[in-house]
């Protein structure tokens, strides 16, 4: 008889958007736990066997007391078990958030800790489910390795559950700390090694998943955004393993070049081509060289993408102004004005000048001013 | 080339000038007007100002009209301009006669204000509001013409001439300075720059908030970043210690403690049993060795007991020994002593003998000098007695007489009085002189006359000549009666005070004084013999006197017979002075034999007290001895002693054995394993007590705040600044990139306006290097002379002296005229004494300028040195002789010439 769960990871309930400030990172905010509300209607929808969440449920240990009572309500809308691991964020120290929640008495039934490397039986005894929690933020040792020892009965699934980096096979600034083995399924026997602590949705190794958070929360593209539906239908043979998209916002970073007067419209398509706006954050890159019209026309069309899209941060800070023929033609300007623009062109050529990172701008200023007073 | 040019000038009642004085063969080139100080050289400038500047009705016109002239000032300019010449008269006075008219030598006339305002237009300037014409109304007349003692200020270009300047290039201006629009922006620039810097380059306003804001938040979230760290690090803290508490706990660590503690005190007690068995063999042994030190004590004391009763009875037969020596040695002594006093007795005997003797011998001779001495006093007592006596008489002598040296005086005095008077009286009187014939007689008064001979009266008196009659002489005068009295009166006097001292004549009493001083004079002498017989007085020399009589009658009667008996007592004293010296010796001797025989005798009865005293010890003792041996015999204590030693060595045995077991147990480990088990186990104990206790605290501490949710304050916070710090980014950006807008405008227009000054620079360069080689002028953008550079360093125009600053002023004119002049513009220049400050040198060369520069446009030079400019080259015109004068004022100017005149000649 087969066995269904869903496999998430890194909620960090509680994480602030520092680089998204106002209304939209309000709003960031709260769809974190929107997240979880929708994490537990598709449980209760699919009638999964249970929800594991590998680790990182809370982004510290010290979040507000409202914030475990909320997380815990979000999940309400599935009654099945739920197994809740520590991670690195919220690591199951004697003062944790796992403490806090159980001394504030808000911890449903159906809602396990794992906060111990004990083994939890599920489903009636069909599913072993091997925990291993982190106990401080950081380890140096595979806390997994308990899980070789532990024997279970015939036939019963075994599932693994982690928080940290697998070893060898993640890019070596995520390998620092708390390794896990890339061969702990076959050293464990384990039908399924569900793991938290990289945020994309990603197969790492045999049977070994990285769940990714459920609601994107950076600028890179490592498609977070899911969850699992994984799908024990056989001990010791390969599970079905299904990607549930599920995140609400998606967080797109582009560098755009801009190369002439058409550029604009290029740039405006692409924009729109992202879809929906008000769930899409940008981070937007421009290189290039810019006339100051042009110029003038690309900052009132990115003004116009940041108030169509939840948000759009722009790095112009490699993008050149340089005021063509036509520019000086068309504001009209002789003598020192003239002069003072090939000066600050000057500067703006000049990457060693200490004031290349201003010339830019200020002749935009001067672009926009004089526009003004022709008006 | 447009040139403006003067050709005449006439004033008149004008200021000084109430005669006309014309001015009128000016050339167009370079013309030198010198006039003697007061000649109106500058009043001449002021009416030509005046014609053209002022308007003729304005207030300021009564100024110029002279003190009490009924005819209003006038004046009169021929000027060409532009090939047309123009004549301009100006009456100044707002009544009927004022007047104002340019007529122009194409016909064109104007009048009255349309007059002026047509001038106006023609030279470029505007008319004073309010009073009277200031350089900033008269256009270029303002910049070019300059008054006398302001020659050396800086050159400031009025709105008026620098518009007129700036004219000249207009079109370079516009490019450069990007015309009305580049003005604009810049102003524009400026106000936003303003909006976020102050004028010292501050944040200000919003901007200043931001940046207020950014730090503020900072610093928050700092603080709650700190709090998050604290809670973080006591979580920390809590998983560690639980670790502890958890290792102490798996490893037994305080029942092993324990365990250590029980272990050491059981190896402790052990050590204790040995140590009693220690201390029990040392107080035995210390029993022993006390028992022991008992019999030795009483040993030594029989040996002692011994020994001291030999001692006793040595000290006796050694007193004997010494009692019978020293009492053979006292009756030496004795017999010594015996044998002196006999012989001092003897001696004393002969001593006495001798001693009467020489007191009778003495007495004899004290007798012999008594006798002398009484002779001798007996003699000066009667010498004095005689004194006495004398001056005693002496004194009696003397006190008879009564009269005095002061009553001798008043009878001097009286007596020359009466004399005086008799003289006077005799004076007054009647001579009667008289030669009677023999025999013939006559009475005067009472008296006879006889013979020769003469009578002086003094009163009415008879005269009877027998035989004749009788005649009455009557002498003459009123006072002879009171001459007459007063000698009578001074005579009565006289003789009263004759009588007082009983004297008859005024001689007589003198010679009584003198009597009374020699009786006196004696008497003194006398005194002093006395004095010197006597000095303690007569009755004491009497009693002296007596006193000697009766020693020696008393010493008579001692002596008796030997009162005349002769003595040798030099030759009694010397044998008694013998003896006297051999008794003395023998005396000594005695006692010295007496001292030493008391000595023996006290040695003798120490001897004796000694030898009875160790009879006594040696007898005490002995007895001492006897009684001890009868209670224990000397061979029993010698073995008590043996017994008593080899039990001590025993013991000490016994003890050694004790302290070797006590040793081979280690007890300083022993007893330092107890302790340190002990500390430990403190230690340990104290330690998880502390633990379990700063577990609880953290646990309830970090519970409280916990619930505060730090973590998410820190990431709210963080959001804040981070917001805040991308608002101050924006800002900043845009701070900066106007700063460096409002910089880079700055700069291009101070460049663009230095441009504009190269003309000005242009023009002066040949200038200044012809006055002062190898400097360069510094123009700024106002076209204003700021400077000059000499030899690399740049001078202020203001800190030069005021002779180069007058010369750079006139040069930076000539460069405006010229380049006005060039670009078409009417000028002339006009320098009422303006370089009054130049040496000879510096003028020569300015001389030179003025000339080359009055080939473009008209110069005129006024000034009271004519003498130093009569070598311009150019027309000269003597003021006082353009002006016509009443007789009066034409000997003043004679006189004025003259002093001129002998000024050129020094």
């Amino acid at each position: 008889m087969s066995v269904t769960f869903i496999h998430t990871a890194d909620w960090q309930i509680g994480k602030q958007f520092k680089n998204v400030s106002g209304d939209p990172g309000a709003a960031l905010r709260s769809q974190r736990l929107d997240t979880v509300k929708t994490i537990a209607e598709l449980a209760q929808e699919r009638q999964v066997d249970a929800v594991m969440v590998a680790g990182d449920v809370f982004e510290d240990n010290a979040v507000s007391d409202e914030t475990l009572r909320r997380t815990m309500n979000a999940m309400a809308s599935f009654k099945g078990p739920w197994v809740l691991l520590p991670g690195n964020h919220d690591s199951g120290l004697t003062q944790s958030a796992w403490s806090r929640l159980r001394r504030l008495a808000v911890v449903p039934e159906n809602v396990i800790f794992a906060d111990q490397p004990e083994p939890i039986e599920l489903c009636q005894g069909r599913l072993v489910v091997l925990p291993a929690p982190l106990q401080r933020r950081h380890e140096v040792r595979d806390l997994t390795e308990w899980f070789d020892a532990f024997h279970s009965d015939e036939g019963v699934f075994r599932v693994g559950i982690a928080h940290g980096a697998v070893t060898n096979r993640l890019p070596e600034a995520a390998e620092a700390q708390n390794p896990i083995a890339d061969t702990r399924v076959e050293m464990a026997n384990l039908d399924y090694l569900a793991l938290g602590d990289w945020h994309g949705t990603l197969e790492v190794a045999h049977r070994t998943w990285y769940a990714g958070t459920p609601e994107p929360d950076r600028f890179k593209a490592n498609e977070p955004g899911n969850v699992l539906l994984v799908e024990l239908n056989e001990a010791g043979k390969d599970p079905k393993v299904e990607r549930v998209p599920i995140g609400n916002y998606q967080w797109v970073q582009m560098a755009f070049e801009v190369m002439d007067d058409q550029a604009i419209s290029v740039l405006d398509n692409q924009l729109a081509a992202l879809g929906e706006g008000g769930r899409t954050l940008v981070r937007l890159k421009l290189t290039g060289t810019v006339g100051l019209a042009t110029r003038h026309q690309l900052d009132e069309l990115l003004d116009d993408w940041h108030a169509r899209l939840h948000f759009l941060d722009v790095d112009d800070t490699a993008l050149l102004a340089q005021p063509s023929s036509d520019d000086i033609a068309a504001l009209g300007v002789t003598g020192f004005v003239r002069d003072a623009i090939e000066a600050l062109v000057g500067i703006e050529r000049d990457t060693e000048h200490p004031d290349h990172g201003d010339a830019g701008r200020a002749l935009q200023i001067l672009y926009l001013e004089q526009k003004g007073l022709q008006k | 080339m447009s040139k403006l040019l003067f050709k005449s000038i006439e004033v008149e009642q004008f200021r000084q000038f109430r005669s006309s004085v014309t001015v009128h063969d000016l050339t167009s080139e370079l013309n030198v007007i010198a006039g003697s100080n007061e000649a109106g050289k500058s009043t001449l400038l002021l009416a030509v100002r005046a014609a053209l500047f002022d308007r003729y009705k304005s207030s300021v016109g009564e100024s110029f009209r002279p003190y009490g002239a009924k005819v209003s000032p006038k004046v009169c300019l021929v000027f060409e301009l532009d090939g047309v010449e123009y004549r301009l008269t100006k009456v100044f006075s707002r009544r009927r006669d004022g007047e104002a008219a340019l007529v122009a030598s194409d016909g064109h006339r104007w009048e009255g204000p349309a007059a002026e305002d047509f001038l106006a237009e023609l030279l470029g300037f505007s008319y004073a509001g309010r009073g009277g014409s200031r350089p900033e109304f008269q256009g270029l007349a303002g910049l070019l013409w300059v008054e006398q003692a302001k020659a050396y200020e800086r050159v400031i270009l009025t709105d008026q001439s620098r518009e007129q300047v700036h004219g000249v290039f207009e079109e370079e201006m516009r490019e450069l300075l990007g015309g009305g629009q580049g003005e604009a922006l810049h102003r524009r620039i400026t106000t936003l720059q303003g909006e976020y810097f102050t004028s010292r380059d501050k944040p200000r306003g919003d901007y200043q908030r931001l940046i207020e804001r950014e730090v503020e938040l900072k610093r928050r979230l700092q603080d709650k970043q700190g709090e998050l760290e604290e809670y973080e690090e006591k979580v920390d803290h809590l998983e560690q210690k639980q670790a502890v508490l958890r290792a102490y706990r798996e490893d037994r660590t305080l029942e092993k403690a324990e365990e250590r503690v029980k272990s050491a005190k059981a190896a402790d007690a052990r050590l204790a049993e040995l140590r009693t068995q220690v201390q029990a063999g040392t107080d035995k042994l210390g029993r022993k060795e006390a028992e022991l030190g008992g019999v030795k004590q009483a040993f030594d004391n029989r040996n002692k007991l011994i020994s001291e009763l030999n001692e006793a009875q040595e000290s006796v037969r050694a007193a004997e020994r010494a009692l019978t020596g020293k009492e053979g040695e006292l009756k030496v002594l004795n017999q010594r002593r015996t044998e002196l006093k006999k012989g001092l007795d003897e001696l004393n005997a002969r001593k006495q003998q001798k001693d009467a003797e020489l007191s009778l011998a003495r007495d004899a001779e004290t007798l012999r000098n008594l006798v002398a001495d009484h002779d001798r006093l007996l003699g000066i007592f009667k010498d004095a007695r005689d004194a006495d006596s004398e001056r005693r008489g002496c004194a009696s002598e003397r006190d008879a007489i009564c009269v005095t040296e002061k009553a001798v005086s008043e009878l001097k005095k009286i007596e020359r009085a009466r004399d005086l008077a008799n003289e006077r009286l005799n004076a007054a009187a009647t001579c009667i002189e008289h030669r009677l014939h023999a025999g013939a007689a006559a009475l005067l008064g009472d008296q006879p006359l006889s013979g020769d001979g003469s009578v002086m009266l003094t009163q009415r008196t008879e005269l009877q000549v027998d035989g004749v009659g009788q005649f009455s002489i009557i002498p003459g005068g009123e006072d002879l009666d009171v001459l007459r009295r007063n000698v009578e009166s001074k005579s009565q006097q006289l003789a009263q005070a004759l009588s007082d001292v009983d004297a008859d004549s005024v001689t007589s009493a003198e010679t009584s004084l003198n009597q009374k001083n020699d009786f006196n004079s004696q008497a003194a002498q006398y005194a002093a013999t006395l004095r010197g017989l006597a000095p303690e007085g007569l009755p004491v020399l009497e009693d002296q006197v007596s006193a000697i009589k009766a020693k020696m009658e008393s010493l008579q009667q001692k002596l008796g017979d030997n009162a005349n008996k002769e003595f040798d007592v030099g030759n009694l004293e010397e044998e008694v002075q013998s003896l006297q010296d051999q008794v003395a010796e023998i005396e000594s001797d005695v006692i010295d034999e007496d001292k030493v025989l008391q000595k023996h005798r006290e040695a003798l009865a120490g001897l004796r007290a000694e030898k009875t005293s160790a009879e006594r010890l040696a007898e005490g003792r002995a007895t001492g001895l006897e009684q001890s041996r009868g209670e224990t015999a000397d061979d029993q204590l010698r073995k008590d002693v043996q017994d008593a030693v080899q039990q001590v060595n025993v013991c000490v045995q016994l003890l050694e054995e004790a302290k070797q077991a006590l040793n081979s147990e280690n007890p300083e480990a022993v007893e330092i394993e107890v302790e340190r088990s002990n500390r430990a186990l403190d230690d340990i104990r104290q330690e998880i007590e502390a633990l379990d206790r700063d577990v609880r605290d953290l646990k309830v501490e970090l519970s409280a705040i916990g619930q505060k949710g730090l973590a998410e304050e820190v990431a709210s916070f963080e959001t804040e600044y981070a917001f805040a710090a991308m608002q101050l980014e924006n800002a900043s950006r845009r701070a900066r990139a106007l700063a460096l807008l409002q910089r880079a405008l700055d700069d291009a227009l101070r460049q663009a306006k230095e441009s504009v000054a190269q003309p000005v620079t242009a023009k002066l360069v040949p200038y200044l290097r012809q006055l002062i080689p190898g400097a360069e002028p510094t123009v700024n953008e106002d076209l204003i002379l700021t400077g000059i550079k000499r030899d690399g360093a740049k001078e202020d125009f203001d800190d030069l002296s005021i002779g180069t600053r007058e010369q750079l002023a006139v040069l930076v004119r000539l460069a405006y005229a010229d380049l006005l002049s060039e670009a078409g513009v009417p000028v002339s220049v006009v320098l009422d004494d303006a370089l009054v400050n130049s040496d000879d040198e510096r003028r020569d060369r300015m001389k030179a300028i003025l000339y080359q520069a009055a080939k473009r446009y008209q110069v005129l030079i006024l000034t009271c040195h004519g003498r130093e400019y009569r070598d311009t080259g150019g027309t000269f015109i003597r003021l006082e002789e353009r002006v016509e004068r009443s007789e009066n004022e034409e000997s003043l100017v004679q006189d004025k010439q003259h002093a001129v005149m002998d000024e050129i000649m020094e």
